[in-house]
């Protein structure tokens, strides 16, 4: 082992830092304000079952706005507010900040009531009734549609079965190819017996699918996350972002049985935007006939929805007018990062303006 | 020199006392402007570092006592590799923790005889649930079957998750002895065993092996639960009470109905703009043929035209 040159000075130096931090960490948790997270002022302006929909209105004068409305569509999984946990890095405040009025379908807390909701509930009802809302209150006739990650994937079924309501489409960490050779969640998902989870759980519980997460990369988001965590905890700011992060992380709402199984199905098991032959609702949804303009935006370094996965979205809408845009950053980091902090709102204006 | 590292071992101790001591007694002040959120952070943060802050320590003495051979190396490896294997036998249990009444089963049974087990864990539920009495025998063999099932499935994952460190120790070994970077510090070793270990684990997560051995424990884990339910369930409905079971079929029912009046909104929809423009087309013709001098316009739609 020559490699290995530690010596009684160097370490001691170490664990005296450590301890140190540890006493900093502790003074700071002491004093630290309660966690806020998605502070961006709005109003709701829709409520149906569990689901609000939310309108955020830019902090341009009206007359330097974009002259279309974003509608943006979170996955089920987490919370919409990823896009604005930090006041600092929010992508949707500098969204605002750039002309755009915003409309956020957040989708609450399913319970028991919502077991047997399906694909067809949350797509062709929840979210083309809350569309039509926004469009209402906008007063406009199409909108530009944005889908975070699963969100993205309902965000595309969306627009194939009402293309005329959709001006233009960004996918953002978007799985399209569930069956890339680096779909890591597909390998360890792929024996579980999802009609006995359904049966067992009824609706999956959010902490169910946080497990499934972490054993994705065991000791980097286990061992290690926890030892680093007095160096995260020193300032004030520094412990924010962390304990912000951390919040949205544990914030997973339970997943609607039905709905589950079929996504896990048509999408993990069956990958039907890539094989064909995706029903929703008794409607096809062909991909092909999508000829919008999409943005695709992916991470390069995205864990949970490897690049590649997103990048099988070109070959999957051949007749639309498609872009993409890299960011050097994890699934996460492509709304929070400093890297991605302006590169996403402004390629995203810049290309809506086109 | 050597009078002067003692002095500054000494400090850094009672540091580290001091510190400790805080936490375990923290002034009544200090929780009362905590919110749960910087409990839970405070919590975790001093769980995590205690043990990683006495293994160091105990690496600083060593090291102050001599310096670092091959024995001290296998054993700092050895730590390493066995408190990972503990996070991970932690993390293995609290995700599929076995029920309640099982756990208490096998807690009584230390050998893994189906026999003792069988005896055991009945004992258990006839204690905790009177209701099984009145069960049959063969319901109880099928919980034991599920038991059995899930201690198996537990076996061969854990079994998977002690190969994952075997091979992470082995890299690390080989990294320790070949890269180029020599390591100088703990936090350097560290990195580099969590890049071993997450090497190691996502080779295996692309091995079938691992996947079915994963996928089999969560069934089995599963199947347990649903057992315990349905057993519950049964309990219930004896005494007449109502059930998730019986929630979830209205459920169902108005779920169905509700997709069945979606459908008809839909074809009464369809149906109003077939009228409609059958309307337009009848006011069209009837428009040409007043031209030419008719007049083909029902008296229903005369009137919706006015």
């Amino acid at each position: 082992m020559k490699n290995l040159k530690l010596d009684a000075q160097q370490v001691q130096d170490e664990l005296t830092e450590l301890t140190q931090n540890l006493r900093k960490s502790q003074l700071t948790l002491n004093s630290l304000p309660d966690i806020d997270v998605a502070s961006t002022p709005s109003h709701c302006i829709y409520k149906r079952d569990k689901l609000s929909l939310l309108y955020f209105e830019s902090t341009l004068p009206k007359e330097d706005r974009a002259p279309h409305p974003i509608f943006i569509c979170y996955a089920l999984v987490n919370r919409w507010y990823m896009i604005d946990l930090d006041p600092e890095r929010s992508l949707l405040r500098s969204l605002l900040a750039r002309g755009l009025d915003v409309y956020v379908l957040d989708w609450g807390y399913p319970d028991k009531a919502d077991r047997f909701l399906d694909l067809d509930d949350y797509i062709n009802d929840y979210l083309d009734d809350c569309i039509d809302q926004a469009l209402a209150h906008s007063g406009s006739t199409e909108l530009d549609l944005m889908g975070i990650c699963q969100g993205g994937t309902f965000s595309l079924c969306y627009t194939a079965l009402y293309r005329q309501k959709v001006r233009k489409l960004i996918t953002a960490v978007t799985p399209v190819n569930f069956q890339t050779p680096d779909n890591m969640l597909q390998k360890l998902s792929q024996h579980t017996d999802i009609d006995l989870a359904v049966k067992t759980y009824g609706n999956i519980p959010g902490s169910f699918l946080n497990h499934v997460y972490s054993s994705l990369m065991p000791m980097r988001l286990g061992i290690q996350k926890n030892l680093n965590l007095p160096k995260h905890l020193t300032t004030t700011e520094s412990a924010l972002n962390y304990l912000r992060m951390e919040k949205w992380l544990y914030d997973c709402p339970d997943q609607a049985g039905e709905a589950f199984k079929e996504f896990i199905t048509l999408f993990f098991r069956e990958n039907r935007f890539v094989n064909g032959g995706l029903t929703i609702g008794g409607t096809d949804v062909n991909l092909s006939e999508i000829r919008h303009p999409i943005l695709n935006i992916y991470g390069q370094h995205d864990h949970l929805v490897p690049a590649d996965s997103s990048l099988a979205l070109k070959a999957v809408c051949p007749h639309s007018q498609y872009s993409e845009l890299l960011v050097k950053a994890g699934h996460i980091g492509v709304f929070v990062s400093r890297k991605a902090h302006k590169l996403v709102p402004d390629t995203i204006v810049k290309w809506l303006a086109e | 020199m050597q009078a002067d590292f003692h002095a500054q071992l000494h400090a850094f101790f009672e540091q580290q006392q001091a510190l400790f001591t805080q936490w375990l007694t923290p002034s009544p002040e200090a929780f009362q402007t905590m919110s749960n959120d910087q409990m839970k952070a405070s919590a975790m943060m001093a769980s995590k570092t205690a043990g990683f802050l006495k293994q160091s320590t105990q690496l600083l003495e060593q090291l102050k006592a001599k310096a670092l051979d091959k024995g001290l190396i296998d054993s700092l490896i050895r730590q390493l590799s066995e408190q990972t294997q503990q996070h991970s036998l932690d993390s293995i249990l609290k995700q599929w923790q076995i029920p309640h009444q099982f756990q208490a089963a096998i807690e009584k049974t230390a050998a893994q005889n189906p026999n003792a087990l069988f005896s055991t864990w009945r004992h258990t539920l006839l204690f905790t649930c009177p209701e099984f009495h009145a069960m049959h025998e063969e319901r109880i063999k099928a919980g034991c079957e599920h038991l059995a099932n899930y201690q198996a499935a537990l076996h061969t994952y854990i079994q998977q998750s002690t190969q994952i460190t075997e091979s992470a120790v082995n890299r690390l070994k080989h990294a320790l002895e070949h890269n180029e970077q020599p390591i100088e510090s703990l936090n350097q070793l560290h990195e580099l065993w969590v890049c071993c270990y997450e090497d190691a684990y996502a080779e295996a997560i692309r091995q079938d092996t691992y996947q079915q051995a994963y996928g089999n424990i969560t069934n089995c884990y599963m199947a347990l639960v649903a057992f315990q339910q349905d057993m519950q369930l049964s309990a219930y409905e004896q005494q007449g009470l109502a059930t998730h079971k019986g929630l979830d079929s209205t459920l169902q029912q108005q779920k169905a109905l509700h997709k069945e009046m979606k459908a008809v909104k839909k074809q009464l929809e369809e149906q109003r703009l077939l009228n409609e423009q059958l309307t337009h087309s009848l006011i069209e013709l009837s428009q040409q043929f007043e031209q030419i001098g008719g007049n083909l316009l029902p008296k229903t739609s005369q009137a919706t035209q006015e």
